[in-house]
C-alpha cells in the first residue's frame, strides 16, 4: 500500500502514523471539540469536532488522533480540512530565530 | 403521562430561530452595553450559592476584569471563574433554543434561574469566594471585524467602565503601540524581532510588506509559487533568510526566519515542515 502523505492546515501538520506509542493518555473534548493547538494572541485553534469513532490521545505533548470514520479539522481562519480513517500523529512546524539563533515551533 | 417525541431534524423555521437566539445573547454581551441590575445579581449570585449549600454571600462589582482580580488579591496563577455571560452565553443559548422550541428540562436543573443571571444580571464573570462574589460588568466598548473578530485600528478593541482595554487587529492581542502608531512611523524591523506569529502577521498587514521588504533591503533568494526566500537586513550588521508565504485561506502574508544557508524555497519549506514532501491537502 502506498505510504499516506500529510495534511497541513496552517502551522500544524497531521501525519499518517501507524506506531502509536504504549501508555498515551486519552485527551477528553473541550467546548470546541478536540483542540489540536490553540493560540495564545487569538484563542482561535485547529480543532476537531467530538464525534464518536475519533480518539484523541497524548503522550509526552504529542497528540495522536485514531479515527474510524473521516474527521473534519477546523480553523477560524483556515479552510476545514477532511482527514480520512486512519491513525496520525499532530506536529507543528517550526522557524529559525535568528537573534536568539535557535529552531523553535512557531508560536501563534 | 406526557409523550415524547425525539427531535431527528430542525425545521427551517427552527434553525433559523437558533441563529436568532444566538445573535441575541452575543450582542447582550459585546454591544457595550454595560447597565446591569443589582437586583438580578443578587438573585443569580444567591442561586449559585445554594447549589454549593453556602450563605448568601456579601456581593462586590467590579468595572473590569483587572479591578476584580485586584479586588479578589487573585494571586499568580489563579484565574477568574468565568461564569457570566461574557464566557457562559454560547451554551446557554442552545439550552434556551431548545426550551423555546419546546424541550422540557428537569426542574432540579432549575435552567431559568441561571438563563435570567445570564441575560438579566449584566455580569460577565465573576470570582467567587466563599463570603464574598466578585462580579465584572459588561464591557463598555467593543469593536469587532463583520467576522466578529476582535479589531479596532484606533483605540482598544474592548474597553470597560474603568478605562481599562485590550488592543486587537483582527481578532490578534497586539500592544497598544502596533494601533496607536501611525504606519508610517513604525520601524518595520520590529517584525524581525517579534515570536508570535500572529502578530508578525499584524504587523505586514499595518506597515505593509512592500514598505518591510524596502527598509529591511529584502532580497528575493528565491520563488517558488505563492513563497518567497528572502535575505533581509537584520538591523545589525547580518542578513539573514526568511520565508514569506500566503496563507491560502484568508490571503494574508506570513514571515518566518529559516536557518542561515537556506538558498531555495524548497529548502525553507523542508526545514519548515522536517520533511521534503509537500502535503496532500494544504488550507
Amino acid at each position: 500500500m502506498k505510504k499516506m502523505g500529510y495534511f497541513q492546515q496552517g502551522d500544524i501538520l497531521i501525519e499518517a502514523f501507524d506506531k502509536i506509542p504504549a501508555n498515551t493518555k486519552k485527551v477528553e473534548a473541550t467546548g470546541r471539540g478536540y483542540v489540536l493547538f490553540e493560540g495564545d494572541v487569538t484563542g482561535h485553534a485547529h480543532a476537531i469536532e467530538k464525534v464518536a469513532d475519533v480518539d484523541f490521545l497524548e503522550k509526552d505533548g504529542v497528540f495522536y488522533i485514531v479515527n474510524k470514520k473521516p474527521a473534519v479539522v477546523t480553523h477560524e481562519e483556515h479552510k476545514p480540512i477532511t482527514i480520512p480513517a486512519g491513525s496520525w500523529r499532530v506536529r507543528g512546524v517550526q522557524e529559525y530565530d535568528h537573534f536568539a539563533e535557535e529552531a523553535r515551533r512557531v508560536i501563534d | 403521562m406526557k409523550t415524547m417525541e425525539k427531535i431527528e431534524e430542525l425545521t427551517e423555521e427552527q434553525d433559523h430561530l437558533m441563529a436568532t437566539i444566538a445573535a441575541e445573547y452575543e450582542d447582550r454581551v459585546l454591544s457595550g452595553d454595560d447597565s446591569y441590575d443589582v437586583g438580578e445579581i443578587r438573585k443569580g449570585i444567591d442561586f449559585l450559592y445554594s447549589l454549593a449549600d453556602l450563605k448568601s454571600p456579601e456581593i462586590v462589582i467590579c468595572n473590569s476584569p483587572m479591578e476584580m482580580a485586584e479586588d479578589a488579591k487573585l494571586q499568580k496563577g489563579e484565574t477568574i471563574d468565568y461564569l457570566g455571560n461574557g464566557y457562559d452565553s454560547g451554551w446557554t443559548a442552545f439550552y434556551d433554543f431548545m426550551q423555546r422550541i419546546g424541550v422540557e428540562f428537569d426542574k432540579d436543573w432549575q435552567f431559568e434561574a441561571w438563563r435570567d443571571f445570564v441575560t438579566k444580571s449584566g455580569v460577565f464573570a465573576t470570582i467567587l469566594c466563599e463570603n464574598v462574589a466578585f462580579v465584572c460588568i459588561r464591557p463598555c466598548g467593543v469593536h469587532r471585524t463583520k467576522e466578529g473578530e476582535l479589531h479596532n485600528e484606533n483605540g482598544m478593541a474592548i474597553s470597560w467602565r474603568d478605562g481599562y482595554g485590550d488592543y486587537y487587529l483582527n481578532g490578534v492581542s497586539v500592544d497598544e503601540s502596533l494601533v496607536m502608531t501611525p504606519a508610517e512611523k513604525i520601524d518595520p524591523a520590529i517584525l524581525l524581532k517579534e515570536k508570535n506569529a500572529e502578530v508578525r502577521r499584524e504587523i505586514v498587514r499595518k506597515v505593509g510588506m512592500e514598505r518591510i521588504v524596502a527598509k529591511l533591503g529584502a532580497k528575493v533568494l528565491d520563488k517558488d509559487g505563492d513563497y518567497e526566500l528572502l535575505l533581509l537586513d537584520l538591523q545589525d550588521g547580518r542578513k539573514r533568510e526568511f520565508l514569506k508565504m500566503l496563507n491560502p485561506s484568508i490571503g494574508v502574508w506570513h514571515i518566518e526566519g529559516v536557518p542561515a544557508g537556506t538558498r531555495t524555497v524548497k529548502a525553507a519549506l523542508t526545514f519548515r515542515n522536517g520533511r521534503e514532501d509537500a502535503p496532500v491537502v494544504l488550507t
